[in-house]
């Protein structure tokens, strides 16, 4: 019971406080590591939730004793159900989370995996005859007056520049706009940026998913860039940037989105220092603690019993 | 331009391998090698199509003769066209490249980037 309030309580805090912790403007210096961070600080929160569940629904002291006390123990908690009502709403309690938030998150992730495939699947089709493919370039080209670049991630991915921003673009510029499209693609960014939308979907109102979603897409473009700038050179990544988005219709853009530009552009003109050492240590530490923390605090009670010497694990005496 | 639908995209497809216009009775024979269609559904669909510009039909004999008002490359074309003005769901399949910029930035950014690529080349 002290388990599952403090799995929980972990998870709150978390939920709320997180965004705060990654949201600070450390994360622009080391994207790979911020992206870590939100996508273990998302997982821990998940992880608590589900194991403060399972905590309630056996008791840690059966836990202790190994597999078969376990299902004694699951006999004995439904027995137990029936005589004390304190007993009854742990155990719905349990269940409620646990198979609350399992089931939540896989109903809305099959959704979107099936929408986004079969989206996929119709851009590609669309690609393979409407867009004519330049080896040279190693990316489709589209007959278009609006300038664009954009990148179809999955199985048969692929890059497609429009002709209008052939046109626009310096061969530099366009280097680099290649680059960024096929980091992403090599990253596989979708997957981390398509997990987040599924967890904010899935859990709407979390500002640890809400802050989260955001923040890894703009991430992924940042490191996007920085890939770019490492293949080519990052003043050209910062004007094919200013080249593209100058020709768009303004009523298109996003004041959001605005600012999110104008602060790539600046960023690739003036990069601030890697974070150092000791921050990026104690960052991944976090990292690591976020998902293992909970795990060993609903797991410790077994850890400690083993440890002690009291019991076997079932099938240890194999060994 | 709405996606086609299931059938309509299979009814789209008889008529781009043709090549050449096809009745509802060609276009139903055709489809029915795979699957068992009525008349009336194929029907149905040629003329919505033929109602959301996607075919054109002229008439010959007693019945209407059905062809596609754009090649299938020019179709696939104006569906990606589509990705680079919406957003929506579309946004979630692909990564655009660009970042949207105020005008009032754009030439201050423009500015910016010359005199990093002056400093770079001096």
């Amino acid at each position: 019971m002290t388990t599952a309030v403090g799995l929980l309580a972990f998870a709150a805090v978390m939920a709320v406080l997180a965004p705060r912790a990654l949201g600070a403007g450390w994360s622009a210096r080391s994207p790979r590591l911020a992206l870590a961070a939100w996508l273990a600080a998302s997982a821990g929160v998940l992880v608590s939730v589900v194991l403060a569940g399972l905590t309630l629904l056996v008791p840690a002291t059966a836990v202790s004793q190994g597999l078969a006390a376990i299902l004694d123990a699951c006999a004995m908690t439904i027995a137990g159900v029936y005589r004390s009502p304190g007993q009854l709403a742990a155990v719905l309690t349990g269940v409620a989370l646990t198979a609350g938030t399992l089931l939540r998150l896989g109903w809305v992730a099959v959704g979107d995996m099936r929408r986004t495939r079969r989206e996929r699947h119709r851009l590609h089709a669309a690609i393979a005859t409407g867009a004519r493919t330049e080896p040279s370039l190693g990316a489709a080209v589209l007959d278009s007056d609006r300038p664009a670049a954009f990148c179809l991630p999955g199985r048969r991915r692929s890059v497609v520049v429009t002709t209008a921003a052939l046109d626009a673009l310096t061969g530099d510029e366009l280097a680099a706009v290649l680059a960024h499209e096929r980091a992403h693609l090599r990253g596989r960014h979708h997957l981390a940026a398509g997990a987040v939308r599924t967890l904010e979907r899935a859990f709407p109102g979390v500002p640890l998913f809400t802050q989260g979603r955001a923040e890894v897409e703009r991430l992924v473009e940042l490191l996007a860039d920085d890939a770019a700038a490492r293949r080519v050179d990052r003043v050209e990544v910062a004007s094919a940037l200013v080249t593209l988005a100058g020709m768009r219709a303004p009523a298109a853009a996003l004041p959001a989105a605005q600012g999110a530009g104008a602060f790539r552009v600046t960023r690739l003109l003036r990069p601030g220092a890697p974070l150092g050492l000791l921050a990026r240590l104690s960052a991944g530490f976090a990292v690591v603690a976020v998902v293992t923390g909970p795990v060993a605090l609903a797991t410790w009670p077994l850890a400690d019993a083993v440890a002690s010497g009291l019991c076997l694990l079932p099938g240890a005496d194999w060994v | 331009m709405r996606p086609f639908g299931e059938l309509e995209a299979a009814v789209m497809d008889v008529l781009w391998r043709r090549g050449t216009p096809a009745t509802v009775r060609e276009v139903l024979e055709e489809l029915n090698t795979t699957r068992s269609l009525a008349y009336t559904t194929v029907m149905t669909v040629c003329s919505n199509l033929a109602g959301k510009g996607a075919l054109r039909r002229e008439m010959e004999g007693r019945g209407w003769r059905y062809s596609p008002t754009r090649t299938r490359a020019e179709h696939s074309a104006v569906q990606l066209r589509d990705v680079l003005g919406a957003a929506g769901d579309r946004d979630e399949v692909l990564m655009h490249f660009v970042a949207d910029l105020d005008p009032e930035s754009v030439a201050s950014l423009r500015s910016a980037v010359e005199a990093a690529r002056q400093a770079k080349n001096a």
